[in-house]
């Protein structure tokens, strides 16, 4: 309990210091949101363009709008869009649930292809199972979402005359349209991540194979099953937990281009479109968020190792 | 009060040697548009549906346009029912057209409201004529001074049957205080500049609004029909404060549904005063990307899409044969603006030795595979307006020893160092800039590029601080929209300078196209202006490909022009 305070203690300075380096580099950023709004008016004067930078808040001091910010922000207001004039709160709750379902997906289909594709391929190590796992795993490493989804998209639409539905239709209003929205981009993201996964479990497998308890194991009468299932397994899990936790990182980034693809309207769009159009109150909130999720991530996956593992201290 | 012809343009015709309309020209079925990365960020739906129809499938049945006493009819052919499937390549910021600049604004808005006039948007219009129609006006004169202009609305029109106008009916008072609206002196309504010459709107009386200028402006009608001139209800102000999240109008179709980032629904007006409308809803998928946009055209999930990459439309048409063309009249148009504040190129000879060196004939060879026309000042949408393609043509002479020449004579006989700019969001300007490059270099003008990130480049194109870079061409189809916003000083998007004395008389040309009513005299000094600054080699064209529209084969009635908002809808049906 006293390690869980500690490290939710720490989210506090952590976050603070995500606010600082968010809020001034989009600041830095060239151009602002003033300049993308009044684009169109011809006659405009610097004089106008400060009158609108003060209506929108834009006219302080820098520090003034961060300590500002970070004051509605603590009072759980993230602002609102500059163009939309929506809540980034609003925003947030329209798009997470895409996002969310979209990585959380890509996430199963992930481990469920790693984890038995790097155990076979460590168990038959140097056999055709071994190297056709080690060719999909670099392979997956090496295509990026990006082309694989284009590829599909392509293929699919020349073949077939059909590609999955495009856009969003939540999972309450038709299970099944909804599936096929999401089936096809989560496994391609799944299918990126898993190479990784897959690599990580084959080496941590064959790790666990070499040391003597398995020997033992096997010395004492234990099948096969029984002996990758009770000890090979379990004792792979750790390092297969820091990348998978790794992974959320990955997740959030890919899903901004097959977002795009596959015109499911998630986070990753609204953040893409937000940091164009220089929406600082859209951006500093999402990457609060993003932020948010990676901390808690990690601190989940650092609980898990204890769970995993007893021996381990926290 | 003489009366203002109903198509405005009249008296001032295409040229007979116009080129997109020449047989030559024509796109056959199996040569396709010419592959342009040049219009990086692809083509927005605001040019979808501009120009004519070519090319495998007929429409036949064509409505006729809406004149200004009576409606369209609806021909047989044509069935009601039905949703069409268009792209938006991004979500409208803002659902109010006086506050936004952006054009997925317009095209989403277009068909919820009305203007008083707009550009005729059916099959039997053909590129450029930009004919002017009434669309609430029944019709409009202009006193002989050409300061006071009366519109009279049509009968029997009627807000849209949605909160907060509830079906009531459009009274002069709706449109006086409108357009009042949109010329609120605030910078953040973007839109208001387009009324800055008037002086006061006021409703006379029920069914009349009467315009005041402050002065003479012969492109009064075009900014009445111009995108931003929508008439919103006084209820949306009252009620919302502004349009952003609301809209209800008196178009043919209403605001149904929206889900940012993924799709915007409008469904049929029933009591829309134009006539029938056929389609039961239009939806809007929001999908940036040009690779899933053809991959969801060939699966019949998107009706219509626009492309101007060569090779991406014979794929298209080799996997979809039926797949309709639509031509777009240019409106892609390409220039090189040089910044004639900065040295070297303060001095006309340099610019002209640059313009000299340049092979454009080439460059529309290479990239374009010879589909796009050379271009001079003017973009497509203002050929009404513009010198004779023949003339830009002999115009366009490369010769890279009168180049050299020019430069000795400017006293660069060892040529010089020049950085330019691009904008990180056209990337297809690149190859065009090295082929610019590669034409310098036996001048030694050694160019150098620079990727700039787009915000950059605005800030830079607006302060004038940069060297030169490409740029297209503004899709106005009022040659006023191109003079004055790129070369009047008074424009805060000149980019090149008409300060100087020697310039003085161009600039006079520009105030003057302002204010000539008689159309043939405008087209005149139009002339002039376009052969000033072509020999003063101020950002000049370079050319402008062609571009396309692609439609399913059950997409009918389907035409229009490039600036119509999307009032081209009405007219489009899905065949049975």
């Amino acid at each position: 309990m006293d390690y869980l305070i500690r490290r939710v203690s720490l989210f506090v300075p952590t976050m603070l210091a995500v606010s600082i380096v968010v809020f001034f580099l989009t600041r830095a950023l060239p151009g602002d949101a003033v300049d993308q709004m009044l684009i169109e008016s011809p006659y405009i004067t610097e004089v106008e363009r400060d009158a609108v930078r003060k209506q929108l808040g834009l006219s302080d001091p820098l520090a003034v709008q961060y300590v500002k910010w970070v004051g509605q922000v603590m009072q759980g207001d993230l602002g609102s869009s500059l163009f939309t004039k929506r809540t980034v709160r609003e925003e947030l709750a329209a798009r997470l649930p895409v996002t969310g379902q979209l990585a959380l997906m890509a996430l199963a289909l992930s481990l469920s292809i790693a984890l038995p594709l790097g155990t076979i391929a460590a168990l038959k190590r140097d056999s055709w199972v071994d190297h056709v796992a080690r060719l999909l795993s670099i392979t997956g490493v090496s295509v990026p979402s990006f082309v694989m989804g284009t590829l599909v998209l392509t293929y699919l639409s020349i073949w077939f005359r059909w590609i999955p539905p495009i856009g969003y239709t939540p999972i309450a209003t038709d299970v099944w349209r909804n599936l096929q929205q999401f089936l096809l981009p989560a496994a391609i993201l799944g299918t990126e991540l898993s190479a990784s996964v897959s690599r990580m479990t084959r080496s941590s497998v064959l790790e666990v194979l070499r040391q003597d308890y398995i020997r033992t194991a096997e010395s004492k009468g234990l099948s096969r099953g029984q002996v990758v299932r009770r000890h090979v397994l379990r004792n792979s899990l750790n390092p297969i937990l820091t990348i998978a936790g790794l992974q959320v990182a990955g997740i959030m980034g890919g899903t901004v281009i097959l977002e795009v693809l596959f015109g499911l309207p998630g986070i990753g769009r609204l953040m893409y479109d937000g940091i164009l159009q220089r929406d600082y109150p859209l951006v500093q909130g999402l990457t609060l968020l993003a932020a948010t999720v990676y901390l808690t991530v990690n601190l989940v996956v650092d609980l898990a190792y204890k769970v995993v593992d007893p021996r381990i201290q926290l | 009060m003489s009366s203002i012809e109903s198509e405005r343009g009249s008296g001032v015709t295409a040229h007979d040697t116009n080129y997109w309309t020449s047989p030559r020209n024509m796109v056959r079925r199996r040569t396709f548009l010419q592959g342009s990365a040049i219009a990086a960020g692809g083509l927005s739906l605001a040019l979808i549906g501009c120009g004519s129809k070519e090319g495998a499938g007929t429409t036949s049945g064509a409505p006729a346009a809406s004149s200004a006493s009576g409606t369209a009819a609806a021909p047989a052919a044509q069935k009601v029912g039905g949703e069409l499937a268009v792209v938006a390549t991004s979500d409208p910021p803002s659902l109010d057209p006086y506050l936004q600049s952006a054009g997925s604004t317009y095209t989403f808005v277009g068909p919820i409201y009305s203007k008083l006039l707009d550009f005729a948007a059916t099959e039997n219009i053909k590129p450029f004529e930009n004919k002017m129609v009434g669309d609430l006006a029944a019709s409009w004169e202009a006193t002989p001074d050409g300061l006071t202009y009366v519109f009279k609305l049509r009968d029997g029109v009627k807000w849209q049957n949605v909160d907060p106008v509830n079906g009531r009916a459009l009274v002069a008072e709706d449109v006086a205080f409108a357009l009042n609206k949109m010329r609120t002196p605030d910078p953040l309504y973007t839109s208001a500049y387009v009324l800055d010459p008037v002086s006061n709107i006021e409703a006379v009386d029920a069914k009349t609004v009467k315009f005041t200028l402050k002065k003479v402006f012969a492109p009064f009608l075009d900014s009445i029909g111009h995108q931003n001139s929508f008439i919103l209800p006084k209820e949306i102000f009252d009620k919302y404060k502004d349009g952003r999240t609301k809209a209800a109008g008196t178009g043919p179709f209403i605001l149904d549904s929206q889900r940012a980032g993924s799709a915007h629904i409008l469904r049929r007006n029933p009591d829309y005063f134009g006539g029938q409308v056929y389609l039961d809803k239009v939806k809007y998928t929001v999908l940036p990307d040009s690779a899933s946009q053809v991959a969801a055209f060939r699966a019949n999930q998107l009706d219509i899409i626009s492309s101007n990459q060569k090779n991406q439309v014979a794929d298209i048409l080799k996997s979809n044969p039926k797949t309709q063309q639509f031509f777009l009249p240019g409106a892609s148009g390409v220039r090189l603006v040089i910044n004639n504040a900065r040295k070297p190129f303060d001095d006309v000879r340099v610019r002209a030795a640059i313009d000299k060196a340049i092979d454009r004939r080439a460059m529309i060879q290479t990239i374009f595979d010879g589909e796009a026309r050379l271009m001079g000042i003017l973009g497509a949408n203002c050929t009404p307006w513009d010198i004779p393609q023949a003339e830009i043509e002999a115009f366009w002479k490369t010769d890279p020893a009168e180049a050299k020449k020019l430069l000795d004579a400017a006293g660069f006989q060892n040529g010089f160092a020049t950085e330019w700019e691009n904008s990180n969001a056209a990337p297809g300007n690149i190859p065009v800039l090295e082929l610019i490059q590669a034409a310098l270099k036996p001048l030694k003008v050694d160019v150098k590029i620079k990727s700039v990130e787009y915000a950059d480049w605005q800030k830079h194109a607006n302060t004038q601080d940069f060297i030169a870079f490409m740029t297209g061409v503004r899709a106005a189809t009022d040659p006023d929209g191109i003079f004055f916003r790129n070369y009047h000083p008074r424009s805060a998007q000149r980019w090149v300078e008409l300060k100087n004395d020697e310039y003085k008389p161009l600039v006079d040309l520009v105030d003057n196209q302002r204010t000539e009513l008689d159309p043939k005299k405008r087209l005149e000094i139009s002339q002039n202006l376009t052969r000033g600054l072509l020999n003063s080699h101020l950002a000049p064209g370079l050319y402008d490909p062609k571009s396309y529209v692609l439609a399913n084969p059950r997409v009918q009635g389907y035409a229009a022009h490039g600036l119509s908002n999307h009032q081209e809808f009405k007219h489009t049906s899905i065949r049975a």
